[in-house]
């Protein structure tokens, strides 16, 4: 860990090299014949006497301390430019590295909002290149203020596919760390930093709102499928010692959103159980199976999410079908770049 | 050139080119006057949109702080969101569903601005680009205080309506004013030389919000005057910004 690599760069003492003369000296040198066209000139006549003393005892401490090697350089020499290239002194190669990202903020809420955590693990498989994985869940994920706003003040909302929201996602990738660099807090304390670039592509999970939040009623959502999912991202990693480590990353996952079936049913599965909705008394929309004994639909479609009383909001599940029926009447796409803030640490093993 | 590789070094001796590595700062800013003209953009646009030019000036007490002033002019408009939601609602008949609206919030577009206050710039680093190139860099918060010009167009209280099926108005209200306001920002900047650094921050500007909500629409319509102020929260512009800094 604490091999080191000295360059030293133009340094040769005094002692070791004459000095280049000066500019003004060089220039006076050119200017004058040169030895041979003045041969019978005495030499060295005008040259001035210099006179050898002995070091002072400053100078002689000065030059010993000058002379001392660091590390094998002469870092105290006062001729000597040093350029020291050090190496890391905490190496990645061949480490696993587990990471918690305890809290993941959605950055770019526009018509969405996300929060969540997220765990990786990451192989380096080289001092600047690794393998990771990254699953996370969203703890919280809604509508943001800003559509539920638009939907209380104009009535209008996002499309379908612009407000999808995303359940959980598991992507893997690689991860690099080109630049490599310290800083120092206030000049007392030292902390090594990556700059972190990740990538990786994977699967997510989806919803969408149906009904929102009311009073003391929770939201309504119905799932709209496993999407693919592409991420991309950068940050910073602060080094903490030889085994742990301060993250702060941003990572946009990308995924294409097309909204055509809610609750694995289509607009025409969820057409029939409107007309059915439609027949049905509040006290029979309560009976199980009220929806699903009357409506032929394919396997994938779960029919049980929209029938039965729902114990959070206690009321029928039925009232979701209108709000699942609009969202998939007109299908809507769009790709959706969630943009989110990582902050977490890591246990390097 | 020299090369020496040394094999177990004393820790002493490590502790040493530690402390001369880290310590010996390339760039003091401390005592200097620096100039620093940037561009800003906004990095999620819902109902307003911003491109600003700023000026700063500031003055580096120490290495790690500095008095700042900072001037800025922009220009803005309304996203094409909010023009849709505008025309979308204005295509809906009041007599025949919403009879009173409320305004939207967060629509005020800041003009222009000037503030001054403090940026404290506690860490000073350097990361090696290249092999051979280390960049030298100072990251900072700035916390700013000052005055705004705003302006305000509704989105819902049209005052001559031009068509209802197109959903086009001849005259929304506007609004005007002046109001205080507060700024952060984080930012990094790159020394290039003794006398130039390249910023980048991210910067939030936060103002009282105000809009009128309870509008009677047909009466807005009219020409006349409706609709009460209503509770208004701040309304947050976060901008990148990105400059360059002359250092003197």
């Amino acid at each position: 860990m604490s091999w080191i690599v000295l360059a030293a760069l133009a340094a040769l003492s005094d002692a070791e090299q004459p000095e280049q003369p000066a500019p003004e000296q060089a220039e006076a040198a050119a200017a004058a014949p040169a030895p041979d066209a003045a041969p019978d000139a005495p030499a060295d006549a005008d040259a001035p006497q210099v006179a050898l003393r002995e070091p002072t005892p400053e100078e002689q401490k000065a030059n010993e301390r000058a002379q001392q090697l660091v590390s094998g350089a002469p870092l105290y020499n006062p001729n000597v430019a040093v350029h020291i290239v050090q190496h890391k002194p905490f190496a990645d190669r061949g480490l696993r590295e587990l990471v918690v990202y305890p809290a993941v903020p959605q950055a770019n809420g526009k018509f969405t909002q996300h929060f969540g955590s997220a765990a990786s693990v990451v192989y380096h498989l080289h001092e600047n290149f690794g393998l990771q994985i990254t699953p996370q869940y969203n703890w919280y994920s809604s509508d943001s203020s800003f559509n539920q706003e638009l939907v209380d003040k104009v009535r209008q909302e996002g499309l379908a596919a612009s407000t999808l929201l995303l359940n959980w996602g598991v992507q893997g990738g690689v991860e690099v760390t080109p630049l490599y660099g310290k800083f120092a807090f206030f000049d007392s304390t030292l902390a090594q930093f990556q700059v972190v670039l990740s990538g990786g592509a994977g699967m997510g999970s989806t919803r969408h709102l149906l009904r929102p939040a009311a009073q003391d009623k929770p939201a309504s959502f119905g799932d709209t499928g496993n999407k693919f999912l592409g991420s991309v991202g950068g940050g910073f990693r602060v080094q903490m010692g030889d085994r742990f480590a301060l993250r702060l990353e941003v990572r946009d996952l990308v995924y294409t959103a097309r909204v055509d079936h809610v609750n694995g049913c289509s607009a025409g599965e969820l057409r029939q159980m409107r007309d059915v909705f439609d027949g049905l008394t509040r006290e029979q929309l309560d009976a199980p199976g009220a929806i699903s004994s009357q409506v032929a639909v394919a396997p994938g479609c779960q029919v049980q999410k929209f029938e039965g009383v729902d114990p959070q909001r206690n009321e029928s599940r039925a009232y979701d079908i209108r709000q699942a029926l609009s969202l998939v009447e007109e299908p809507s796409s769009d790709v959706l770049n969630n943009v989110s803030v990582y902050a977490g640490f890591s246990v390097l093993f | 050139m020299l090369s020496l590789s040394v094999p177990g070094a004393a820790l002493a001796e490590d502790e040493v080119i530690e402390r001369v590595v880290v310590r010996n700062r390339l760039f003091d800013v401390g005592g200097r006057l620096e100039l620093s003209p940037s561009v800003g953009v906004m990095l999620m646009t819902r109902l307003t949109d911003h491109y600003t030019l700023s000026g700063d000036a500031a003055f580096n007490l120490f290495n790690s702080l500095a008095l700042e002033a900072r001037a800025s002019v922009a220009y803005t408009r309304q996203t094409g969101l909010a023009r849709r939601i505008a025309q979308q609602f204005l295509e809906r008949d009041p007599a025949l569903g919403i009879e009173r609206a409320d305004d939207l919030s967060d629509a005020w577009q800041m003009r222009g601005n000037v503030l001054a206050g403090l940026r404290w710039q506690p860490i000073y680093g350097k990361i090696s680009l290249l092999a051979e190139m280390p960049v030298h860099f100072q990251a900072y918060v700035s916390a700013n205080g000052g005055l705004g010009s705003f302006h305000r167009v509704s989105l819902v209280y049209c005052r001559a309506l031009l068509s209802r099926d197109d959903g086009t108005c001849s005259d929304w209200m506007t609004e005007d004013k002046l109001s205080p306001v507060v700024s952060g920002a984080l930012g990094i900047r790159f020394f290039s030389t003794q006398q130039g650094s390249l910023r980048f921050e991210v910067r939030d500007y936060a103002f009282q919000d105000s809009y009128l909500v309870n509008i009677d629409r047909a009466v807005a319509e009219a020409g006349g005057a409706t609709g009460e102020p209503a509770r208004a929260g701040i309304t947050h512009l976060v901008l990148f910004d990105i400059g360059y800094a002359f250092i003197f």
